[in-house]
């Protein structure tokens, strides 16, 4: 009996230091501005996908670029069509590390700053990208954010001469994520 | 007669203008009211992105389709409703996103309960996305 206790013990231990390791959400939210005098452009998706590797700190995030969301028809379908010809190239994806996640721990009161080194796939384009990704741990739970700039140039986006005053040449990309442990048997 | 035509050419320019203005405001396609191509159950249209994903992708990306399936969890936000449909696969389900341009019958879901859903198929990341949902009696 004391036996089977014990196997049951080591199981569960086993168990919850896997499940520790890894956190995900696939419904995180990112969304992107551009400013320009003539224009005020935001929209927004609601279905990114986020791993975070808690014993490495590799980071991976991916969004689809259709799951974008306009307030305006036009610019939705100018955004797919035109600049981002999403058909083909359907996803951005961030690729990296976080490198003083040994830093990190979910008792800690507060953001964290995560140093964040990796690279960035936009219109099939790759770039390197160095931010600090904010880790806010409660509850069990990790809530990460972050923003940066994005210029349209580094990504061979192009703008058409006749809306280039109303299109921003960098654009504001700002990513809210709450990250939940992954349970391997759910 | 060159009033004639300043009157013409008037009246050609706030044509256009509002034309373009018309142009500009489009609404987004109704949804309600769309033409579905495909109907599949969850698990099945989950199978067939994992399968083949770029073949999938170049038959359903952008376009109105139907999935049916029982529900594995709700999440909102705000006025944003995301629900994900079982496939046997709870790692890779189906994922839809409530239309935010519709008005909805309701809001609410309950686990385990059978829906259907029409909406623009955005693609497969670990699971397959469908944006802009309407639920179907």
């Amino acid at each position: 009996m004391n036996k089977i206790v014990l196997v049951g013990l080591i199981f569960s231990v086993g168990f919850t230091s896997i499940s520790a390791q890894k956190f995900f959400t696939k419904t995180g939210n990112v969304s992107f501005f551009s400013r320009t005098t003539m224009e005020n452009i935001d929209a927004v998706t609601n279905t990114a996908n986020c791993v975070l590797d808690m014993t490495t700190g590799n980071i991976e995030m991916a969004v689809l670029i259709k799951s974008f969301i306009f307030p305006k028809a036009l610019m939705q379908e100018h955004f797919n069509e035109n600049y981002m010809e999403s058909t083909k190239f359907p996803k951005a994806v961030f690729k990296g590390t976080i490198t003083n996640i040994k830093e990190f721990s979910m008792n800690m009161k507060g953001k964290f700053k995560g140093a964040l080194v990796g690279s960035i796939t936009i219109h099939g384009v790759t770039q390197p990208i160095e931010n600090v990704v904010n880790l806010n741990p409660k509850e069990g739970k990790i809530a990460a954010d972050l923003d940066f700039n994005v210029k349209l140039k580094d990504f061979e986006i192009e703008v058409p001469a006749l809306v280039k005053d109303n299109i921003s040449r960098e654009i504001k990309v700002e990513v809210n994520t709450v990250l939940e442990e992954l349970k391997k048997a759910q | 007669m060159k009033r004639k035509i300043i009157a013409v050419v008037g009246i050609l320019g706030i044509l256009s203008i509002l034309i373009g203005y018309k142009m500009y405001n489009k609404p987004h396609a109704d949804i309600a009211g769309a033409k579905s191509i495909a109907t599949f159950s969850a698990a099945d249209l989950q199978k067939t992105f994992s399968d083949k994903e770029e073949e999938a992708n170049t038959k359903y990306l952008d376009k109105v389709i139907t999935v049916s399936g029982k529900i594995m969890s709700q999440k909102t936000e705000g006025d944003k409703v995301i629900l994900q449909l079982e496939t046997g696969d709870p790692m890779s389900t189906v994922i839809c996103n409530l239309d935010p341009f519709s008005t909805h019958r309701r809001k609410e879901f309950k686990e385990g309960e059978m829906v259907q859903f029409k909406g623009t198929c955005s693609g497969y990341l670990s699971d397959v996305i469908l944006d802009r949902c309407v639920e179907l009696e």
